[in-house]
C-alpha cells in the first residue's frame, strides 16, 4: 500500500456530477485515499509497532472509511465491534486487542449439500487467511488472527480477502445451488429507475450492435476481429453499466473462457455469442437482480505497477494498424476499447490513470453519459471540445505531478476529428508520459 | 506401474527424485537437487534416511547418492537410447507427499540440449525419469535456470560405469576430468593435474539463508528437531511426531510463512467427510481444515515475515501438531466402508 502523502486533489469538474448522482464506472479502486486517510494509516502502523492493538485497529478501520459512503461503523469500548459493507456482503466483527474475529453469513439451508462444500473446502484451500464453515444450518466465511503477529499490511490483505472472496462467491452459489437461502444482503441498494431504463437500453443496443457486426465477418478470416469485438463489449458493459449478481459473473467467466480455453478462437467466438445473444433476452426482472448498487470498502484487484499497464498499451497498439490500412477503421475502435477495458479489468491503476480513462469513455459513449444526466462533458456541439479537454488534462497534469513531477499528457497530440482519432492518439500520448 | 524405485529427495538447496537402477547401487539424482551439500534425505513414505553424496558431478550434472533403501524394485534399464528427437514422453515424478505422477511431456533437441516441456499444467521436478513411448528409458530431468532439460540415460549409465569401481565419496575435477576419491585430496589439489578443487565441491556447504528463515530454524532447534531430517531446499521445512507430519513454508518474495498438515486422503467416505470438515471449521479457533484434489490439509493462517514472532507460531505450530495427530485418525476411521 502506497503511504506517499496526498494533498487535496482538485476534483475534474465532471466527477461532482457523478457523485452527486451516485454514479460510478470501472472496477473499484481504493487507491484514492485522502490525506487523512493516510495519515490514520501510519498512526495504524506506529500504534501496531507499540503494540497498543485496540487503538492501532481503530486508526485503521478510520483509514478504511470512506465517510461518504459509510462503508464501516464501528463502537469502542473495551472491545472493538465493526462492521464493514463489501458489495453484497456485510463483514461483522470484533477485537479485544489480542485476538480479531469477523465473519459474514452467506447462506442458510435445510439439507447438507457435499457439492457445496466440497468447493468451498478447495476454495480455503487457495486462501491464506479465509476459512468457509458450517454451524447449525449457516454457512459463513471467517477469519481469526492474533493481532500480536498482525501489522497493518497482513490486517488489510486479511480483511480484504475476506471480504471480497464472499463477495464474489455468494452470486455465483446462489445460481449453482438452488436450494440455498442468501443471507446478509438487505443493504443492497436499489438503482434509481431512470438508471436501470438508460442502462438496461444500452446493454441491449451494445450487444445487438457487437452481434451484428460480428456476424457480418467471416467466421475463419476474421476470428481474431470478431474476438475483439465480442470482448470489448465485455469489457465496455463491465465498466460502463457496472453490473453485478448473474450478469457480471457471466460476462467475466465468458472473459475468463476466452482467455484460459483450449479451443479455437472460431469455436469460442460461437459459444460466446450464443451466451451474450442470451442476454438480450432477459426481461427486466431477471435484470434487476444484476442491476443494483453496491457499497465497497476493498478493491477486487491489488495494486500493480503503473509499467504493466504502459507493457501492455505497448503490446497491444499494434494490432490496430493492419485493420486501418486495409479500411476497417470501426474494428480498430473496438480494439481501442478493448486495450481500455483490458487494463480496467486486470490491473489495479494508480488513481491519475483512472481519471484518464473515464474521460476516453466520456468521449467515446457520450450519449450513454448525457442519458444518465451527466452533462458535463467534452463535447460543443457535438464535437469534441479542445478546451473543454484541456481543463480536464490540466486539473489531471497538475495533480499527477505531486507524485510524479515529469507528467505531462499534452493534450494538442490528441486528434479529435474523430471518436477513432481520439482513441488513437489518446492512447500514443500515454506512452509518451513519463511516470518515473 | 508404482515406481517403487523412485524416491523424493531432499536437501538444505532443493527437492527433487532419483532412482535406483538395477545393477548399480546407487540412488541416481542431479546436482541441481543436492546443491553443494554433501548428503541428502531420502523420503520414502513416512520413513526418512540421511543418504551420504558420493559424488557430485558437476560435469554432467548427476549426482549419485548412498543407497540407504532397502527394496527389491530398481529401474530396470533395457533401452536407453533418446532415438528420436521431438519426442513425445512420458514423465513419472514423486511429490513431497509421495505421490505419484504421470505427466505427458515432448522433448526437443535445441543446440543447448534437450528441452522437456509438459502439455499440463505441472512442474517437472528435478531427477524427475523420462520414458519414451515405447518404454525406452531417456533420461532424468534437471532444470537450469527453472528450464526442465534432458540429462540423457547415456550420460547417467557411463557415469554409472566409471564410478562402479570407485563407490567412495568423490569429486570430479573440473579440469583433468578425473573422478577423485576425497581422501586423496591433499590441500585442496587434484592428484593427477595438480589444479585446484573449489572448496564447495568438497566440503558440506548451506545455502545463505535471510533472518526470517533463520528464525525458523532456530524455532526447530529450540524444539529438539535435527534441520538434517527437515529441511526441503531453501525455504521449506518438515516436522514429523508420531503419525502427524507438518510442513512450514516461507516465501521470501511474498514474506508469508504458512504451516500445515497434509491429514487424510480420501477414499470412501466423501460426503460424509466434507459435512464434518465444515462443521469442524466452526470449532477450530485459528485453524483450518481444507481440500485439495481428495487430500484434507489441517492449515495455519498465514504469518508475516515483517512481524515473525516466534513465540507465537510456536503455540500455533504446536497446536497444529496436536490436532493432526488427533484427527488422522478420526478421519480414517470415518472413511472406512
Amino acid at each position: 500500500m502506497a503511504k506517499n502523502k496526498i494533498r487535496f486533489q482538485k476534483r475534474l469538474f465532471f466527477k461532482n456530477q457523478l457523485k452527486e448522482k451516485n454514479l460510478y464506472f470501472g472496477k473499484f479502486s481504493d487507491r484514492d485515499k485522502s490525506y487523512e486517510q493516510l495519515m490514520f494509516l501510519q498512526e495504524a502502523d506506529n500504534l501496531f509497532s507499540q503494540r497498543k492493538n485496540l487503538d492501532a485497529f481503530e486508526k485503521f478501520l478510520l483509514f478504511i472509511t470512506d465517510n461518504k459512503n459509510e462503508n464501516v461503523r464501528f463502537k469502542k469500548d473495551k472491545k472493538i465491534e465493526f462492521d464493514i459493507v463489501q458489495g453484497s456482503k456485510i463483514i461483522s466483527g470484533y477485537t479485544d486487542g489480542k485476538i480479531i474475529k469477523a465473519e459474514t453469513e452467506l447462506f442458510s439451508f435445510d439439507e447438507d449439500i457435499p457439492q457445496l462444500y466440497q468447493i468451498l473446502l478447495e476454495q480455503t484451500h487457495n486462501l491464506k487467511f479465509t476459512k468457509f464453515l458450517v454451524n447449525k444450518n449457516v454457512i459463513s466465511a471467517q477469519i481469526s488472527l492474533y493481532l500480536d503477529y498482525c501489522t497493518v499490511d497482513l490486517l488489510y490483505y486479511s480483511l480484504r480477502e475476506l471480504s471480497v472472496i464472499s463477495d464474489k462467491l455468494d452470486d455465483y452459489l446462489e445460481l449453482q445451488f438452488k436450494n440455498l437461502r442468501p443471507l446478509n444482503k438487505s443493504h443492497i441498494i436499489q438503482m434509481p429507475d431512470n438508471e436501470f431504463d438508460v442502462k438496461t437500453k444500452y446493454l441491449k443496443k451494445w450487444l445487438a450492435k457487437s452481434l451484428e457486426l460480428s456476424k457480418k465477418l467471416d467466421n475463419a478470416n476474421f476470428a481474431d476481429a470478431k474476438s475483439f469485438i465480442l470482448i470489448s463489449t465485455i469489457y465496455r458493459i463491465l465498466y460502463l453499466i457496472v453490473p453485478e449478481g448473474e450478469l457480471d459473473d457471466m460476462l467475466k467467466d465468458l472473459e475468463k473462457f476466452f482467455f484460459e480455453s483450449q479451443k479455437s478462437t472460431v469455436e469460442k467466438n460461437k459459444i460466446i455469442e450464443e451466451k451474450l445473444k442470451n442476454v438480450l433476452e432477459w426481461d427486466n426482472q431477471r435484470l434487476k437482480k444484476s442491476l443494483y448498487k453496491v457499497i465497497r470498502t476493498f478493491p477486487e484487484k491489488m495494486p500493480s505497477k503503473t509499467k504493466e499497464t504502459i507493457s501492455f498499451i505497448q503490446q497491444e497498439i499494434g494490432k490496430i494498424y493492419w485493420y486501418e490500412s486495409n479500411k476497417f477503421e470501426e474494428i480498430s475502435r473496438y480494439i481501442l476499447e478493448y486495450i481500455a477495458g483490458y487494463i480496467d479489468a486486470h490491473f489495479g491503476n494508480i488513481p491519475v490513470l483512472n481519471d484518464l480513462f473515464l474521460i476516453f469513455w466520456q468521449v467515446m459513449y457520450k450519449d450513454y453519459f448525457n442519458d444518465l444526466g451527466i452533462n458535463r462533458l467534452p463535447y460543443e456541439k457535438n464535437s469534441i471540445s479542445y478546451f473543454l479537454l484541456h481543463k480536464n488534462f490540466s486539473i489531471i497534469n497538475s495533480t499527477a505531478r505531486e507524485n510524479y513531477p515529469r507528467f505531462f499528457f499534452n493534450v494538442k497530440h490528441l486528434d479529435l476529428k474523430d471518436k477513432y482519432s481520439f482513441a488513437k492518439t489518446f492512447f500514443q500520448e500515454i506512452l509518451n508520459i513519463d511516470f518515473n | 506401474m508404482n515406481f517403487d524405485e523412485l524416491y523424493f529427495v531432499a536437501s538444505a538447496w532443493n527437492t527433487g527424485n532419483a532412482i535406483l537402477i538395477d545393477g548399480y547401487d546407487f540412488l541416481v539424482t542431479t546436482t541441481e537437487t543436492i546443491g553443494l551439500s554433501n548428503y541428502a534425505l531420502i523420503i520414502n513414505g513416512k520413513e526418512k534416511k540421511i543418504a551420504k553424496v558420493l559424488l557430485a558431478d558437476f560435469k554432467t550434472g548427476i549426482a549419485l547418492l548412498e543407497n540407504v533403501v532397502t527394496t527389491n524394485s530398481l529401474l530396470n534399464i533395457l533401452n536407453f537410447e533418446l532415438s528420436a528427437y521431438d519426442q513425445k514422453s512420458v514423465a513419472y515424478q514423486k511429490n513431497l507427499f509421495n505421490k505419484l505422477h504421470q505427466l505427458n511431456c515432448e522433448i526437443v533437441k535445441k543446440d543447448e540440449g534437450y528441452n522437456i516441456s509438459t502439455f499440463e499444467d505441472y512442474h517437472l521436478n528435478d531427477g524427475t525419469i523420462i520414458f519414451g513411448r515405447r518404454g525406452e528409458f531417456l533420461g532424468l530431468v534437471t532444470k537450469k535456470n527453472e528450464k526442465p532439460t534432458l540429462l540423457p540415460a547415456k550420460y547417467i549409465m557411463k557415469l554409472l560405469e566409471e564410478f562402479s569401481d570407485i563407490d567412495k565419496e568423490s569429486v570430479r575435477c573440473l579440469n583433468c576430468e578425473n573422478i577423485i576419491e576425497k581422501n586423496q585430496i591433499i590441500n585442496n589439489s587434484c592428484p593427477f593435474c595438480n589444479n585446484e578443487i573449489s572448496k564447495e565441491i568438497i566440503e558440506d556447504i548451506s545455502p545463505k539463508l535471510d533472518e526470517t528463515a533463520r528464525k525458523i530454524e532456530t524455532l526447530l532447534i529450540k524444539n529438539d528437531y535435527e534441520l538434517k531430517y527437515c529441511r526441503y531446499g531453501k525455504n521449506l521445512w518438515n516436522i514429523s511426531r508420531g503419525s502427524a507430519s507438518v510442513f512450514i513454508r516461507y516465501n521470501p518474495k511474498s514474506k508469508f510463512i504458512a504451516a500445515f498438515s497434509p491429514l487424510y486422503q480420501i477414499k470412501n467416505n466423501s460426503s460424509l467427510l466434507y459435512k464434518f470438515l465444515m462443521r469442524e471449521n466452526a470449532k477450530l479457533e485459528f485453524l483450518t481444515f481444507s481440500l485439495h484434489k481428495d487430500m484434507i490439509y489441517l492449515d495455519t493462517p498465514y504469518f508475516v515475515a515483517d512481524n515473525f514472532k516466534t513465540e507465537i507460531a510456536d503455540i500455533i505450530f504446536k497446536e497444529l501438531f496436536r490436532l493432526a495427530d488427533y484427527y488422522d485418525d478420526v478421519l480414517a476411521e470415518m472413511d472406512k466402508e
